[in-house]
């Protein structure tokens, strides 16, 4: 009896001490790589930003002729202590740039850095004027080697993620890059088009043409009107005012500033009218 | 064998007593309830001023007044979204400084040990002691600018040390601490100094220098920071209620002399664009402009501003403008907007004065000549083309006119007062029959200012003397000037006679917060 009352008493103990053991679970799966490329809208938190299969490259917003446009490849998997090569490529199926017109040949391999768990790759690409009027993608895939395989051939968006547009699957081997330089009217622009197609308001009709006057006199940038934060109405009639005083300055000197139609172009406070069509007759 | 019979035995109680329901009992434990008392439904305190005390009745049904035992929580709704715990005592001690507004209180109790709580709710309303007044400016005994007011909600109380508890730097030369009144949106209070001009939170008159007029601007030139501090204003309060001249527009006078002019409404808000000391057939450049912004007091639709370096006159008609326009003189009128050679502008003041039509208010100027004559200029600053209404030589009888500290127009009489030191001079103007007046019964103290009131009660047209003696500080008397066209009189008003202040340099009116 006291034998068996010894053994349940051990039984206990043991069970007791195993009991407070936690048990991790290793991590099962591919060690690979994926296209780790997260966004989604201003008013959401970065880090509730869906995982993404393109990105959008618009160089109205930018600014800038030639960018080197950063792109996070992540691993599964542990971490080494070692370096470890991965490889990207173009992706001909869903490619319509141009190399060396719209993109610098991309280097072939990278490497994920000895104990990271992430890297940026570098696609250099170039702001030609084609594509004011034409879109072109540029596809990038991940190619394995024998230190990482591919991560998410099928990747299944993560439900937590979702500030912003969510693409419920796709292969994270993937990623396309959406390059355009078409300038659509920002989402501040306090112009208008009254009867007759004349222009009124505080930056009348929006054009191309206006938008790069602006940013070329005015010290704006085609970002400054994405929000009433950074183009207020007080900023808003600063600018028309000085835009007016050099168009007014450029005029009286007989070299003024036409819109595509031949029109003046028009901001509140030149002393002329403009309407949308009517090209602008020069007087002897 | 018997251990088998047990542990069968065993086994079964365990799996006979697994299926029993548990009905549950009533073998109830008594709990420690707790009642709140002595909570008002609301508390009326003054921000800046009052601290809020509450000191609630606490009965515990098991436990005496051991505090240690509970967590206590004062949670105030700033808002639809913020809530505030201002204090985790038993009983609440709070400095307020709050906007004036009611704001829903939360008490909680919480018994540490069950988590039991007991709740009891109020309402805090915040006024201002500090929404009607008079606004004063000075110095203090270092020489620094120092701003009082004598709040006037019930009883008159002098609130004193308002610029040094504020939580702005030192300032030195002081101009004017004012209220703009206004549309709610672009209500400010300024505190006007040469070295300084901020704008202060007006529930508790607390400020940063980050409350300064850079703020405000969206310029396309370069400007100089350090020259962008106004010392002057348009419009000014113009009733004891707290009206204005014009809720549309808004213009502010630098220190190094630029002026600007805003459309509130126009541009979202109190912001101003580019200066507009300049004219438009060169507006390259900007011409310094004297800190006085004149215009009708009733009803300001123009402004008018004198250019320092061309000496002259020139007018803003609208608001909407981006230069000012020169005004042009004809041979025969009373006075030149263009100064002739040598003649400077000395000072310049807005009135009530309806002389010649000018319904809204007069302004007089000051002028004097290279050889020491001075002139009196008045003119209606309103619309498009400014009126000429007089011009006046100012006599030699004019005792020391020229060393004027101060001068001060009345609306009502043709009379400036003007203060030597301290001494006090009236000096009629009325063509023909001009004289002069000294009031020695003022005393020996030195003047430091001489306002007429055109804001509280402007029919009467009060006259605000202060004075300055080092060993009583200053004093502030508010006087009526008699009507008898024969004699200028300064009659004391009751009640209006204030001590102990600061050396004051300038009063003005606020009716409301």
């Amino acid at each position: 009896m006291k034998r068996l009352i010894i053994y349940v008493l051990f039984l206990n103990l043991f069970i007791s001490l195993t009991a407070c053991k936690k048990e991790m679970m290793e991590y099962e799966g591919r060690e690979g790589v994926y296209f780790a490329v997260q966004h989604g809208t201003s008013t959401a938190a970065a880090n509730r930003w869906p995982y993404q299969p393109f990105s959008d490259v618009e160089f109205v917003r930018i600014g800038a002729p030639d960018i080197e446009l950063p792109i996070k490849v992540a691993i599964t998997g542990p971490t080494k202590d070692y370096d470890r090569t991965f490889k990207v490529a173009i992706n001909q199926d869903s490619t319509t740039a141009l190399p060396n017109q719209h993109y610098e040949p991309i280097k072939e391999e990278w490497i994920i850095p000895k104990g990271a768990i992430s890297t940026i790759i570098k696609i250099k690409l170039k702001r030609t004027p084609d594509l004011e009027i034409t879109p072109v993608t540029l596809g990038l895939k991940l190619i394995p080697t024998d230190q990482l395989s591919l991560s998410f051939p099928e990747w299944d968006a993560i439900p937590s993620l979702n500030g912003g547009t969510v693409v419920p699957k796709f292969d994270a081997s993937l990623h396309t890059l959406r390059i355009n330089d078409i300038m659509v009217q920002p989402a501040i622009w306090r112009g208008s088009i009254q009867a007759g197609n004349r222009e009124g308001g505080v930056f009348g009709a929006f054009s191309r043409e206006k938008m790069e006057f602006f940013i070329a006199n005015c010290g704006v940038t085609y970002e400054d009107f994405s929000s009433d934060a950074t183009m207020p109405i007080v900023r808003s009639i600063l600018l028309s005012r000085d835009a007016a005083a050099i168009l007014k300055a450029l005029f009286d000197a007989k070299t003024p500033i036409l819109e595509k139609d031949g029109r003046l172009m028009w901001v509140e406070g030149v002393p002329w009218t403009s309407n949308i069509g009517v090209p602008w007759v020069r007087t002897p | 064998m018997k251990i088998y019979h047990y542990t069968i035995i065993f086994i079964v109680m365990i799996f006979t007593g697994s299926c029993s329901k548990d009905l549950g009992n009533y073998d109830y434990q008594p709990i420690n309830e707790l009642n709140i008392t002595s909570i008002q439904s609301n508390y009326v305190v003054r921000t800046g001023i009052d601290t809020l005390r509450i000191t609630p009745n606490i009965t515990a049904s098991m436990d005496d007044a051991d505090t240690s035992k509970y967590n206590y929580f004062w949670i105030i709704r700033i808002g639809s979204n913020v809530l505030d715990t201002i204090g985790r005592s038993r009983n609440l001690e709070y400095a307020v400084r709050l906007n004036p507004v009611q704001y829903p209180l939360y008490y909680r109790v919480t018994e540490k040990k069950t988590g039991i709580t007991a709740i009891a709710n109020t309402t805090v309303t915040v006024n201002t002691a500090f929404s009607r007044g008079l606004l004063l400016m000075g110095e203090n005994d270092q020489g620094f600018a120092e701003a009082e007011m004598l709040t006037m909600i019930r009883d008159t109380v002098l609130v004193k040390n308002i610029l040094s508890t504020s939580g702005l730097p030192p300032l030195k030369d002081p101009i004017s601490l004012v209220h703009t009144g206004g549309t709610e949106a672009y209500i400010k209070l300024w505190a006007f100094t040469k070295s300084g001009s901020y704008y202060l939170d007006r529930a508790t008159l607390t400020g940063t220098v980050n409350n300064n007029f850079n703020r405000l601007l969206y310029v396309s030139e370069s400007l100089d920071p350090a020259t962008l501090h106004p010392v002057a204003l348009a419009p000014q309060i113009r009733t004891a209620a707290g009206a204005i001249g014009s809720t549309l527009y808004r213009a502010m006078i630098t220190v190094g002399g630029d002026v600007f002019a805003s459309f509130p409404i126009v541009l979202g808000g109190d912001f101003f664009n580019n200066p507009i000391n300049r004219v438009a057939t060169n507006q390259a450049e900007r011409l310094p402009a004297a800190p006085y912004a004149l215009h009708a007091i009733n009803n300001m639709s123009s402004l008018v501003w004198y250019d320092t370096r061309y000496n002259r006159f020139l007018n803003y008609s609208s608001f909407t403008a981006l230069a000012s326009s020169t005004i042009s003189d004809t041979p025969t009128d009373a006075f030149p907007w263009n100064q002739p050679a040598g003649r400077t502008l000395v000072y310049a003041e807005n009135t009530r004065n309806t002389d010649g039509g000018s319904t809204n208010g007069n302004s007089f100027s000051i002028m004097k000549d290279a050889n020491g004559a001075h002139h009196i200029y008045k003119f209606y600053a309103s619309g498009a083309t400014p009126a000429k209404r007089a011009y006046y030589a100012v006599k030699p009888i004019a005792t020391d006119f020229d060393k004027a500290n101060f001068y001060a127009f009345s609306s009502n009489r043709t009379v400036v007062f003007y203060a030597v030191g301290n001494k006090l001079y009236a000096y009629d103007y009325n063509v023909n029959n001009e004289r002069i007046y000294q009031f020695p019964e003022l005393g020996a103290d030195e003047i430091s200012m001489l306002k007429f009131d055109t804001q509280i009660d402007q029919p009467t047209n009060s006259l605000y003397i202060a004075t300055y003696n080092s060993a009583t500080k200053g004093k502030l008397q508010r006087f009526r000037v008699g009507t008898n066209p024969n004699v200028v009189e300064l009659l004391p008003q009751p009640n209006s006679t204030w001590n102990n202040l600061i050396k004051v340099k300038d009063v003005n009116w606020r009716a409301v917060n």
